[in-house]
């Protein structure tokens, strides 16, 4: 039976998650030069792709964290956050695995050194969300 | 349960993908991209931090013979272009995997540094690193 409060859970993780992703995807998108050397410390894409990647991924993530928050093209917006979201994570992982001792890049830069445990914690839980946002909404 | 149809997702999600290359085409082009000087910081670590690296990294000194034996940093090991092939397997039978290595040099623009560590990195034996400001920074610290 639904009452308020499970009707209200999935709108305030809704705004949250957008809200999440429309701020780091702002801090990313005001220096993208930050971004990219974040990128290029995980050794993972070529030197063209990271920069292809360090102006298109906040932007990605601005539009799909306001698309959340709005909900608008809401379905898509899952999905792509959803995919991005598992990226993350196993550049993470990657990264991890092989002992970089690197910032994260997550919040753009400065972060400090991943703590690796805490930044694939906080995915694998946007991850949840999202998956709950998905399988919760009537998605128009 | 109310999953949208595969299709719905997809045209959301590529409505989104589409202004999302809009939005960096015109951020690429306003900004000039990144500029060259700032792409070319790839890959380097300051000397503060390598020193603070654990384990210690593993240094190489990427100048010519003469230089590295009139004076190096302690246990690096000497590997340039010039004899690539007979250094290297000195530095791969010492390079533990996962360790870092940290390449110096005193060149321009960190030129020869750049061109080692471009090569190590296809070892795929750790990270590589290039040290900024080269063997100089190094003697000033």
């Amino acid at each position: 039976m639904e009452t308020k409060m499970t009707r209200w859970i999935p709108i305030l993780l809704r705004l949250l998650v957008g809200g999440l992703f429309v701020y780091t995807g702002a801090l990313k998108a005001i220096d993208p030069t930050a971004f990219f050397k974040a990128i290029e410390n995980y050794q993972i894409l070529p030197h063209t792709l990271a920069i292809m990647a360090a102006f298109f991924l906040p932007y990605l993530e601005l539009f799909s964290g306001m698309a959340l928050i709005f909900k608008r093209l809401y379905a898509g917006a899952l999905a792509l956050l959803g995919g991005l979201t598992i990226i993350f994570i196993v550049a993470l992982i990657s990264a991890w695995a092989r002992g970089l001792d690197i910032d994260c890049g997550c919040f753009g830069s400065g972060d400090g050194p991943a703590n690796y445990g805490w930044a694939l914690a906080r995915d694998f839980a946007i991850v949840a969300v999202l998956g709950f946002l998905g399988w919760r909404c009537d998605l128009k | 349960m109310a999953l949208p149809k595969t299709r719905t997702v997809l045209k959301q999600a590529g409505i989104l993908l589409l202004a999302a290359g809009v939005a960096a085409l015109i951020a690429a082009f306003a900004t000039g991209g990144v500029k060259q000087g700032e792409a070319q910081n790839k890959g380097e670590i300051a000397l503060a931090a390598a020193l603070q690296q654990q384990p210690p990294p593993l240094w190489i000194d990427a100048r010519s013979d003469t230089e590295y034996r009139n004076e190096h940093i302690p246990e690096a090991l000497l590997l340039n272009e010039e004899n690539w092939s007979e250094l290297v397997p000195k530095v791969l039978e010492l390079w533990d995997m996962g360790r870092t290595a940290i390449v110096y040099c005193d060149s321009p623009g960190l030129q020869s540094s750049r061109e080692v560590a471009e090569r190590l990195r296809d070892f795929k034996l750790g990270p590589v690193f290039v040290l900024q400001g080269g063997w100089k920074a190094w003697k000033q610290k």
